[in-house]
């Protein structure tokens, strides 16, 4: 029977480190994408993805199952993410660099080229709007898409009211749409 | 709207599914179970020992400061004086062996020495009285029956320290001027080493009897010596409060002290990863 998160938070604070693998491997997909989405470069994604993991360890003494783990986790990316922010004075969420490094999107799986191209658009339009947002707007939609969080969740990771993170919210889906229907 | 929000959500899922790569996967889990092992015993036992083994030491040390010196000598307590019964001076003889063996288990000088020193603290040490009169009592009665001679001598040639300590009354005087002259057994030329040692003590009173109220302050310093101030210190850590310790890192900032305030906030970020820094203070401690 497989363990909660929380489950298995408590159980590497006890010491058992295979708790952690298990609790690794079902977050990291989704903490690697948010944190990457979030920056400009890999290399600098994944030195912060590091630091955020390191964080949850030093950390996981002190943890206590009051909420819910995804939050609690993201709440750590998210202050993490701040500092990385505050430390670079906020220039790097300039809107004209952030489409030169947007991620190259995947091809979906199709076996037809012109359904290939057009996804490939969508992907490269999509991209080229999430890198566009403003950054509490892209962080709100990434914790919503990445993470599975609800609006309250996001409120609560990344301390705001529920009401300001529905808004956030809303605005990037709506921006994004735009973005994918531009076709 | 939901035809929308699929739109959407394939087109995000087309961005593609990155993973982190593997030897960063190896490096987190390492870390991870790095600080495994530690835990299994709690991690404040460490710091607690340590602290417990300052404390013991420091308890030990300044004990033995204040016991070493042995002699209180500011007043002659009268009081104290008539519950020492007088020594029994005629009975001695058969008593020198014992005196010998029970002084050199009570401390790990030379023989002489401990005896030269003890002696004098029965006279202010009341609650001690007692089992220091045990001590004494077996010296006096070596020393009569040995070298009264000597013992003589020695109140002669030693009238500053011992008589200022014996003067109150003339039994005291008695056991004084008995255990301050050296022993003849250690005086004697077999056991060459207690020559010195016997001399010492008299360097020793004098000085002792002259530094009594310093040396009641000592003791009254004990409590509140650097070391165990320092360690209580310590034990209460300014880190403990989130906002000092943000004025501590603001502080060192605007000493110009950068490298030991990124170190500091970076400490502070790995111990609260949840804390939220307030704008206004983020200004005055983010990394120049």
């Amino acid at each position: 029977m497989p363990e909660s998160d929380e489950q298995l938070m408590l159980a590497y604070a006890g010491g058992n480190a295979a708790a952690f693998e298990a609790l690794y491997s079902r977050h990291k997909g989704p903490l690697f994408r948010f944190v990457l989405r979030s920056v400009k470069g890999r290399g600098e994604a994944e030195e912060l993805y590091q630091d955020i993991w390191m964080r949850v360890v030093e950390a996981a003494g002190r943890y206590a199952p009051q909420a819910k783990f995804t939050t609690w986790l993201y709440t750590i990316a998210h202050h993490r993410l701040v500092d990385h922010w505050r430390a670079k004075g906020l220039a790097m969420v300039s809107l004209d660099d952030e489409e030169t490094t947007a991620p190259e999107p995947e091809a979906p799986p199709s076996a037809e080229p012109h359904r290939i191209v057009e996804a490939q658009q969508t992907a490269g339009r999509l991209a080229a709007a999430l890198a566009a947002l403003p950054l509490a707007q892209r962080e709100a939609f990434l914790l919503h898409y990445e993470a599975d969080l609800t609006a309250a969740q996001i409120a609560a990771a990344t301390g705001t009211n529920a009401e300001a993170a529905k808004s956030r919210l809303r605005y990037a889906i709506n921006k994004l749409r735009e973005a994918v229907d531009d076709d | 709207m939901t035809d929308h929000d699929d739109k959407l959500h394939r087109a995000y899922r087309g961005l593609g599914n990155e993973e982190p790569p593997a030897s960063l996967d190896a490096a987190i889990l390492a870390r991870a179970r790095e600080r495994v092992v530690p835990r299994r015993r709690p991690s404040w036992m460490v710091p607690v020992s340590i602290a417990a083994v300052l404390v013991l030491g420091i308890g030990v040390s300044l004990r033995m400061q204040l016991e070493q010196p042995g002699i209180e000598t500011s007043v002659p307590a009268p009081a104290a004086v008539p519950e020492r019964p007088a020594p029994p001076a005629p009975a001695a003889p058969a008593t020198t062996a014992p005196a010998a063996s029970e002084v050199a288990r009570d401390s790990s000088a030379p023989v002489a020495a401990p005896e030269l020193k003890r002696v004098p603290q029965k006279k202010v040490d009341a609650p001690r009285q007692k089992e220091r009169f045990d001590e004494a009592r077996p010296q006096s009665n070596v020393a009569p029956a040995q070298a009264p001679l000597e013992a003589a001598r020695s109140r002669e040639e030693k009238p500053a320290s011992a008589d200022a300590v014996s003067a109150p009354h003339p039994k005291a005087q008695t056991t004084i001027s008995v255990a301050v002259e050296p022993p003849p057994a250690a005086a004697s030329p077999p056991a060459p080493a207690a020559a010195p040692a016997a001399a010492a003590p008299s360097l020793r009173l004098a000085p002792q009897t002259m530094q009594a109220p310093a040396r009641a302050k000592r003791e009254a310093e004990a409590d509140t010596a650097p070391g165990a101030r320092d360690l209580r210190k310590s034990l209460v850590t300014p880190e403990a409060d989130p906002v000092r310790e943000l004025e501590r890192i603001a502080q060192l900032r605007a000493e110009g002290r950068h490298a030991e305030a990124d170190r500091a906030l970076e400490e502070f970020r790995r111990q609260r990863p949840d804390y939220r820094i307030p704008e206004a203070v983020w200004e005055r401690v983010k990394p120049r």
